[in-house]
């Protein structure tokens, strides 16, 4: 899939394509709706409660991550499973190509995992002759599309049921499958129950690793993930490495709220907790196991005002609430995490030169540090990339620096800033109709496009202040 | 167990971590003792309690699209088990070689519907037992824990309960007794510490419901790669 380098062209085309618009707004509706009907159901005074002891657990984590990783990989490594530290995205995926090189692996099913995509791994072992599947519904579907996720928790949300039709339709040999979503997911089922069981290597995600056990846990509504580690005789389990939590009594809390701010759901349906290898007589579970830490970028937030970024559980739940994400989709963010936490991601990971942009894709109401399960504040963060954006550059756009300039000149003195009101109704008299300015010339032409700007009043408050405050001292 | 490998510079990558984590002027965060405390119910149960819990778990479950009944003895099982084999027309299934379900005879129940009950494990060899696994219809086993509160299913796997028959099958039959019954995460993970410390077992799985999925249009459909149907049949203790 090509990706438009500029942001500006990723969210024009987005804008003009209804068919996307109308699918997320529809999606992130639903998803708000039961996240809502969720936290009704816990009670206010109990959700935040939830929320606080989340962000706790998540702090110290973060403050002792040395600490836990290297529990978890002594406890790993005790159990018979291998561990692949990959400091950069290529060393991961050179790990996993030679270990499909040494298993002579044609057939790899995977189950979810952000970080691959992070990291490229699919086209990686496509290239050596590897045939790749997505065994998560919504992936399958992007995979086929040949396009990347548009949202963490429903990755093909941007696609309409006509649309799914017609790619499977494209893959299958047998008889024309309707634009019904039951057929469609009837068909899926068969499909990629038949690539389970030619598994030669599963690739999962994680959503939490727990150091003191030294296992993975992985959260799946569909199953594809529990299937994918009772079949696969090599499993891999890919990891950022800040997914991590000390015990099984951390891990109760977080996939309580992870369940329900992703979905509204009480729990996910399949959550799975993995050691890794089969032990002893057990016929199923992996005979190999590999679990590789990924930093790719990660440690050098550790300490930095955005440290707290390495807080989240990826449930999507600032997407939803975000004005931006949910007029613009997530394949305008450009990169694999889209929304709130992409926008701070992208930057962050993969530079400011290619993803600075993304600190402006936010109106900074805040709404994602609201919904977020873990409490980042996500909206300050944002305002400080788009500081450092502008530190770094060591200018702004030329007309912002004018525009920047002259207002500062004339708010310093209270006649400047008299005289430039003045100066503003007169010549804002030509574009006013009805109270408000619904166009004008460029640069605020673009900001029109989509708002109008209400007029500058007759009076402003200070200009009836005097006469008001006549009328109190009567 | 012969211990694994590390690749990777573990030097490189923890200096990378451990000079960049700083300790904030107040102090690093503690960890946070009794993490589950005041967030989910925690109790002992008596049996009158957990006759509450299990009209929990059968609301929860089939709010979530399961079917979950109560039976009072084996008797009142075996006429259960008897309407959901003619109901999903099973010929074929597999089930846990679990004590409790070894009492419980369900093979003679099979027999009579005409059908098969085959105990794990099916074969020694993967491939024979993977085939032989995804042919069977339904999976039956016994609910180790069950919490109520999410209408949740715990099962910590060992060779003669493995995963596979839990997930394979399109149809999927629990059973348990109330005694099994808990309100929810804070007794189900203090359990799991209790019985097995750090050294869990190689999977532990939480089903709640049956597999489902919105990724089409956010439509929800059931059974798109697990159980399509799920049943959870409690025996009164
Ligand atoms: S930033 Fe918060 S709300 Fe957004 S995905 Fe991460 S945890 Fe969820």
């Amino acid at each position: 899939m090509h990706i438009e380098p500029s942001f500006r062209r990723r969210y024009q085309k987005a804008l003009a394509d209804q068919v996307m618009i109308k699918a997320v707004k529809l999606g992130t509706g639903r998803l708000r709706g039961k996240r809502a009907q969720a936290i009704e159901e816990v009670g206010q005074e109990r959700w935040a409660n939830f929320r606080n002891r989340a962000e706790a657990i998540r702090l110290h984590v973060i403050q002792h991550l040395d600490q836990y990783l290297e529990q978890l990989i002594d406890n790993v490594l005790k159990k018979g499973g291998h561990v692949c530290l990959a400091k950069t995205g290529e060393e991961a995926v050179r790990y996993i190509e030679e270990l499909a090189k040494k298993k002579n692996a044609k057939n790899i099913v995977k189950s979810k995992s952000m970080v691959s995509e992070e990291i490229h791994l699919n086209p990686a072992l496509e290239k050596m002759g590897c045939k790749v599947i997505e065994s998560d519904l919504g992936e399958w579907i992007i995979q086929l599309a040949n396009e990347t996720p548009s949202h963490i928790i429903v990755p093909a949300m941007h696609k309409n049921r006509f649309q799914v039709a017609d790619l499977f339709n494209a893959v299958n040999t047998g008889p024309k499958i309707p634009a019904e979503t039951a057929d469609l997911c009837a068909f899926a089922r068969q499909y990629l129950r038949q690539q389970f069981m030619n598994i030669d290597i599963g690739i999962t995600g994680c959503n939490f690793a727990i150091a003191d056990s030294g296992a993975v846990t992985i959260c799946t509504n569909e199953g594809n993930a529990r299937i994918v580690s009772a079949l696969a005789p090599t499993m891999v389990t890919i990891m950022g490495m800040e997914r991590i939590l000390p015990s099984i009594e951390e891990l109760a809390v977080m996939l309580s709220l992870l369940a329900r701010s992703a979905t509204g759901q009480k729990l996910t349906v399949y959550n799975t907790l993995s050691t890794g290898v089969r032990i002893g007589e057990e016929l199923d579970g992996p005979q190999e196991f590999h679990l590789v830490i990924v930093d790719n970028g990660r440690s050098k937030l550790l300490g930095s005002k955005y440290e707290k970024v390495l807080n989240c559980i990826r449930c999507g739940s600032c997407l939803n609430a975000c004005p931006v994400y949910r007029n613009i989709g997530g394949h305008a963010y450009g990169w694999v995490y889209p929304g709130p936490i992409g926008a701070v991601l992208s930057p962050l990971y993969q530079g400011m030169d290619k993803y600075g942009e993304l600190a402006y894709a936010s109106t900074l109401c805040g709404a994602c540090h609201v919904a977020c399960p873990v409490k980042i504040p996500l909206h300050d963060m944002l305002y400080a990339l788009r500081n450092d954006k502008v530190e770094l550059e060591k200018k702004g756009e030329l007309v912002e620096d004018i525009t920047f300039k002259g207002w500062s000149a004339a708010f310093a003195t209270m006649s400047r800033y008299r005289f430039s009101i003045r100066m503003a109704r007169r010549f804002q008299f030509p574009l006013v109709k009805a109270g408000k300015i619904a166009f004008g010339p460029p640069p605020i032409s673009d900001w029109l496009k989509y708002r109008d700007m209400p007029a500058l009043p007759d009076k402003f408050f200070h200009e009836v202040w005097p006469e008001l405050n006549k009328d109190r001292k009567e | 167990m012969a211990q694994g490998t590390l690749t990777g510079d573990r030097q490189a990558f923890f200096s990378a971590i451990r000079n960049n984590i700083k300790t904030p002027p107040g102090g690093k965060a503690k960890r946070v003792e009794n993490p589950m405390e005041g967030l989910f119910t925690q109790r002992e149960t008596t049996v009158e309690e957990r006759q509450v819990l299990r009209d929990r778990f059968i609301q929860e479950w089939n709010t979530l699209g399961g079917q979950a009944f109560s039976v009072k003895d084996r008797q009142e099982l075996v006429g259960k088990l008897g309407e959901i084999i003619r109901e999903r027309k099973i010929k074929q299934a597999m089930r846990w070689d679990h004590p409790e379900l070894e009492k419980l005879q369900l093979e003679d129940v099979f027999l009579q519907e005409q059908a098969s009950l085959s105990k794990w494990p099916l074969d020694k060899d993967y491939q024979t037992w993977i085939d032989q696994a995804e042919a069977m219809e339904a999976g039956i086993i016994w609910g180790d824990i069950a919490m109520a509160e999410s209408g949740t299913l715990v099962l910590p796997a060992s060779t003669a309960q493995p995963t596979t028959v839990c997930i394979l099958p399109i149809t999927l039959i629990a059973i348990f007794t109330t005694a099994q019954l808990v309100d929810g995460f804070y007794s189900v993970m203090k359990l799991l510490k209790k019985r097995y410390g750090t050294s869990l077992p190689t999977t532990t799985t939480f089903i709640t419901g049956p597999s489902r999925t919105s990724d089409i249009e956010m439509d929800l459909t059931i059974g798109v790669h697990g159980s399509k149907y799920v049943y959870a049949c409690i025996l009164d203790e």
